[in-house]
């Protein structure tokens, strides 16, 4: 696939659904925070809030790519100021065990990430989503989504 | 469809023992806001559709009082008994609903609030076709996250009716204080041997010239006599455990060598043979081994500094009443509070580090700070309040005060302007221009900060008895090699010149900077800091006084700096913010806590090890048990069962399932 022109259309039909767990404080924040300066991201991004990243399992990630979800993130606070002490560690600890598992299964490793953001700057989760999007598109064009099989 | 049928048959087999879940939907315009991108009409028709909705509407404007009006009618027309509003953040007006649905007599967390403006129509303004799906999907979320919502409890904890105050400076003494007055107990600990903190070392306080010691004895002399304040000198915090109404410290008091029935004669000073530089002074005077910082010092009894001492025990035998005794030891005290206010104030920046202003370096006695110069103008000065050279005690003919020495400094790491330097340096230039008419007194400034009433009038009353006002921050303090005299280098930016200045003295505007010591205590508090090193605030406009962990309260200068007003003003914020859960003798915590399954629950003790606030404990049976007071709903432990005994009430795995089908593509269809 890598061969051929890939147009755009084609990749923004195929990114539809991107499940993003959000922690209720600096995740949730700088969600806000983007919003109320207006920082345009892809209209994919779906954002679920949850009280800590820690509080996201495995369950909560297979569940939403067997729903349909093209990825999946975590977005927490920045390491060292979790408003819970340590979630977000926790959080990148389980995301790595979850990346090996899509390895070792097969999978690309891309479509599952933690990322972290602060409250004062929407820019913070901007970046994040452009990120997920960016890991998205460059599947799609070169080697195919999780939905493909790869 | 087939899917929402099958989902309601569901719901509705799932409910027969349980209410039904009657869901009522509000989409809100938002003005054009949401209504401008999102197509609100149709995302309310789509969600009339979704199982178990009674009322699905779009208003103007939610948060209104029409619109909170419309949720209650709901309630008590349709029997809705869980709601879900599509408007704005939870943060935002999620409580303005929760409020209005617990007044209508249902438990405030059956509200789901979607955020369909910052989450979607204000970030995808340039699709709205795709802004109305994904707000289509979101409300669905929100339906389905509502739909299993269960009663959260309030439950009421005790609070301990007693507070630990740290600092006894002006801050700290006005807070134990107010405190004390409205009859809480009140321990009072300070790192030095006497209260009353920078305050007791100034002159003359600024805009009216009043003399501080004045203004701040009956303080000090209250606290020090109040019967339900419990003064600690000397005393430092060893350890804080708890939360928010219930603490546990523990207080270091280090001996005084000299005990209670000292009555300050100050015989054992007299002969002591040690003299050193007095801190209090700022080494501007000399004191002894055993001393009092200063005459009007509370409390009155001597102390020892055990450092400096070479126990030739001479204090002990002059002593007329036996005060004085090397055998005392350190002792550590527990004490149990309901609240916390810090008030550890400021330190002096050390303007060593600006190496072009050769502060503290040999030859340059002459360069001093403004806290010097203020112990040099005190009555109870080594020079008679006359302002003499430290090098040789000649009268200065030329002083150059040099201003925001450490502050508006990027190069050493500090942006931020301390704001009161303007107003001490003007307030010392006019009183040192006043005493000596023909010495030249000359403020170098970026620019004169002095907002507020009466300071633009003392600005201007030291205009006119002449102190001259440079605009320009001096480059270097250089000395002359032939005759030792000093010069500071200097650019009037206003007419663009270049200038000597020959300066006698030179007195730096120092900044406030956090104290020494505060990162051990900051970390025993479990508090946040701003990146300048002050204690940080809650929030900056709407609760500048309450810290980042709830029971801890800043008041003064450890917040940022301030003046003398504004720091009482402080002060007397935080009393009262700390007394507040003191007086009613209860706060209220939402039982927002995690559930164990004993059936499925194997005892492993995964969640016992994975809790950072150490809420879950193991019981004599080796069951895991919450500790529900403890615990602050982060729900790590839910991942971490292997067996999905333990959930979060209202964040279960089966609540988050149904909110996370609607959003990642499976459960919505859209047309």
């Amino acid at each position: 696939m890598s061969n051929c022109e890939v147009p755009d259309e084609y990749v923004q039909e195929r990114i539809n659904n991107i499940v993003v767990f959000m922690c209720n404080e600096c995740g949730q924040g700088s969600a806000n925070t983007a919003g109320v300066a207006r920082m345009a991201y892809d209209a994919a991004i779906r954002i679920i809030r949850v009280q800590c990243t820690g509080q996201v399992g495995p369950i909560q990630i297979m569940e939403a790519l067997t729903n349909g979800a093209d990825a999946v993130a975590c977005v927490g606070c920045c390491l060292g100021a979790c408003h819970f002490f340590n979630g977000n560690i926790i959080s990148m600890h389980r995301i790595k065990l979850m990346k090996k598992v899509f390895k070792e299964l097969g999978y690309s490793d891309e479509f599952v990430n933690q990322y972290t953001s602060r409250a004062a700057e929407g820019e913070t989760a901007v970046g994040d989503f452009e990120d997920i999007i960016d890991r998205l598109t460059t599947a799609i064009t070169e080697k195919g989504t999780i939905k493909d099989g790869c | 469809m087939a899917v929402k049928e099958e989902k309601m048959e569901e719901s509705k087999v799932g409910s027969e023992d349980s209410e039904e879940p009657r869901i009522g939907v509000f989409v809100c315009h938002c003005g054009h806001n949401i209504a401008g991108t999102v197509d609100v009409a149709k995302v309310a028709n789509y969600a009339k559709d979704l199982p178990n909705v009674v009322k699905a509407e779009h208003y103007m404007f939610m948060c209104s009082k029409p619109g909170v009006q419309m949720v209650k009618d709901s309630i008590k027309e349709l029997g809705v008994n869980r709601t879900v509003v599509a408007s704005c953040s939870k943060n935002q007006h999620g409580r303005t609903f929760a409020r209005a649905i617990a007044e209508e007599g249902i438990n405030k967390h059956r509200h789901q609030q979607v955020n369909v403006r910052e989450y979607c129509s204000w970030v995808h303004q340039k699709d709205k076709a795709k802004a109305t799906e994904k707000a289509l999907q979101l409300v669905e979320a929100g339906v389905n996250r509502a739909r299993k919502l269960e009663d959260v409890e309030t439950r009421r904890v005790q609070t301990t009716k007693a507070a630990l105050v740290i600092g006894a400076g002006i801050a700290g003494l006005r807070a134990s204080n107010d405190l004390a007055e409205l009859g809480i107990p009140v321990f009072l600990v300070e790192k030095n041997s006497t209260i009353g903190g920078h305050m007791t070392q100034l002159n003359k306080t600024f805009p009216t010239l009043e003399c501080p010691q004045c203004s701040i004895s009956p303080l000090t002399n209250g606290v020090a006599n109040h019967p339900l304040i419990e003064l600690y000198t000397n005393a430092q915090i060893k350890s804080i455990e708890g939360s928010l109404g219930n603490f546990e410290v523990e207080i270091e008091i280090k001996p005084r060598y000299v005990k209670d029935n000292c009555t300050s004669c100050g015989e054992c000073s007299l002969h002591c043979p040690v003299e050193v530089p007095s801190e209090w002074d700022k080494g501007m005077s000399m004191r002894n081994a055993i001393y009092k910082a200063y005459p009007q010092a509370i409390p009155a009894t001597f102390v020892r500094d055990k450092k400096t001492c070479i126990e030739c025990n001479t204090c002990i035998n002059v002593c007329p009443v036996q005060a004085v005794d090397f055998s005392m030891q350190p002792e550590t005290k527990t004490v149990k509070v309901g609240s916390i206010v810090v008030a550890v104030g400021y330190d002096e920046y050390d303007p060593t580090e600006i190496e072009p202003y050769h502060y503290g370096q040999d030859g340059y006695e002459d360069v001093i700070t403004q806290l010097k110069l203020e112990r040099m103008l005190s009555p109870t000065s080594l020079t008679n309040s006359e302002v003499l050279r430290p090098s040789d005690g000649k009268l200065p003919k030329s002083i150059v005060m040099i201003q925001c020495v450490g502050s508006r400094n990027e190069q050493v790491g500090n942006k931020y302007c301390t704001g009161v330097c303007c107003k001490f340096a003007i307030k010392n230039a006019r009183i040192v221009k006043e005493m000596y008419p023909d010495t030249d007194v000359t403020v170098c400034y970026i620019d004169v900060r002095t907002p507020g009433l009466n300071f633009e009038e003392m600005y201007q009353s030291a205009q006119e008895v002449g102190v001259r006002f440079i605009r320009g921050r001096p480059s270097e303090i250089v000395k002359d090699p032939i005759t030792g005299e000093l010069k500071v280098i200097v650019e009037d930016t206003l007419s663009m010149t270049p200038l000597q200045l020959n300066a006698d003295m030179v007195v730096l505007s120092a900044a406030m900077v956090p104290p020494k010591g505060i990162g051990p205590l900051g970390s025993k508090l479990k508090v946040l800091r701003s990146k300048e090193g002050f204690l940080k605030e809650f929030h900056i406009k709407m609760n500048p006084t309450l810290s980042s962990k709830g029971g801890i309260f800043l008041a003064g200068t450890i917040q940022g700096p301030k003046d003398i007003s504004e720091t009482v003003a402080h002060a007397g914020s935080a009393a009262a913010l700390a007394a507040a859960p003191l007086v009613k003798g209860y706060i209220e915590k939402e039982m927002l806590v995690p559930s164990i399954d004993y059936d499925l629950c194997v005892n492993c003790g995964i969640c016992k090890t994975i809790c950072a606030p150490a809420a879950i404990d193991i019981d004599e049976n080796g069951r895991p048990t919450v500790n529900e007071i403890a615990c602050r709903s982060c729900g790590m432990c839910m991942p971490s069962c292997p067996t999905n005994a333990i959930q979060l009430i209202n964040f279960t795995d089966d609540q988050l399932y149904d909110e996370i089908i609607a959003v990642s593509g499976g459960g919505a269809v859209c047309e």
